[in-house]
């Protein structure tokens, strides 16, 4: 997935403005149940094929070790990718358009569509829905990266202090960073170059 | 009036510059600020915005929208959302910036190859954690199972996975 389009962001935009705004306002209207990231990368990856594999993992990378939720930051790092800087604009402010017209409409009436008995169903299964691309997300991730047993160990781990120990999610991040970083051979060698 | 949405602004601006490794990590100290520190509004109300938030596509880190109404109105709610997600986005643009200008020196390439373990086991942590509220009968573990292998193993589209969960999630018991 080292394809030299993923290093070469200033070889000029990949994809229209228009259609930029578009998808990423699609995917922001789509998105219930939650797991916005796993919403991204099926339709940036799989279904328009505007990303490679390695490249959603790099800008999934970028946005955890930056600080703001990781969808946003992973909408500015695909519409970069994809458009550069006013690309990455276009690209947050798409995806935010329809949560924020429903959340405020939500807040303007501060009562709730999901009491009703079959409108709570279907939350629940939007919710489940949610759960399940962020698993297959995970799941399609690793498919591609083709980790080595200390990388597959890292992730475990990581996986584990936060799920299972609750460990605070900013210092399992830079400090397994700092393991994965610091082990002998590094990892450049399938990195994300 | 005005002396609440700067306190706003200070709040959610400092949550969003250390909110590293997601906008999750931060919904406890949101629930203190919001609740014990400031008394916006009372920890029922606090868990309801956050349960009607769930109801809206998203980030989930959107309900700061409501707790910002709740505390101060429509410009409580708008100061909210500005001071959660600008300063972030602006940190993530100039990150972005710098990787198509270093992006292609070895180092970098090292340092965010070395992340890229931790991120996939934080992916499959966060669905661990959606999971504990979410999959909470045989009816929602089953369409999270199906939705899971449907995405993971066929070229089936989203919207229509999306329509067919909420079908069925209509039809429940």
């Amino acid at each position: 997935m080292s394809d030299a389009r993923a290093t070469r962001p200033e070889a000029g935009p990949r994809v229209s403005l228009a259609r930029l705004a578009g998808t990423f306002a699609l995917v922001g209207a789509t998105s219930f149940g939650g797991g916005l990231t796993g919403y991204l990368r099926r339709t940036l990856v799989e279904d328009r094929r505007w990303l490679a594999e390695g490249e959603f993992l790099e800008g999934l990378s970028v946005a955890q070790a930056v600080p703001g939720p990781n969808a946003i930051n992973l909408a500015i790092f695909s519409g970069w990718r994809l458009h550069g800087p006013a690309g990455a604009v276009v690209a947050v402010g798409a995806v935010m358009l329809v949560p924020l017209i429903v959340v405020s409409a939500l807040a303007a009436g501060w009562s709730t569509w999901a009491a009703r008995p079959h409108a709570a169903g279907v939350l629940r299964a939007l919710g489940a829905f949610g759960v399940g691309l962020m698993a297959s997300s995970g799941f399609s991730m690793l498919r591609a990266a083709r980790f080595g047993t200390v990388d597959l160990v890292l992730a475990a781990a990581a996986f584990a202090a936060v799920a299972v120990l609750h460990a605070p999610v900013p210092a399992v991040l830079f400090g397994l960073a700092a393991l994965s970083a610091l082990r002998p051979g590094g990892t450049e060698a399938k990195g994300a170059a | 009036m005005n002396g609440t949405l700067v306190e706003i602004a200070r709040v959610f601006a400092l949550l969003s510059l250390t909110s590293f490794g997601g906008g999750n990590v931060v919904i406890p100290e949101i629930q203190r600020q919001a609740v014990a520190v400031h008394g916006w509004l009372s920890p029922e109300a606090f868990t309801e915005a956050f349960a009607l938030s769930r109801s809206a596509p998203g980030p989930s880190t959107l309900f700061v929208l409501l707790v910002g109404f709740r505390a101060a109105g429509r410009a409580g709610a708008a100061v909210a959302v500005a001071a959660m997600f600008l300063p972030g986005a602006a940190l993530m643009q100039g990150a972005c910036a710098a990787l198509s200008r270093w992006g292609r020196r070895p180092i970098v390439g090292r340092i965010v190859a070395a992340f890229r373990p931790v991120t996939i086991g934080l992916v499959f942590a966060s669905a661990a954690v959606m999971a504990r509220s979410t999959l909470v009968d045989p009816f929602t573990l089953a369409v999270a199972a199906v939705v899971a292998a449907a995405a993971t193993f066929t070229r089936a589209s989203l919207v229509g996975l999306l329509a067919a969960a909420a079908a069925a999630g209509w039809l429940a018991p």
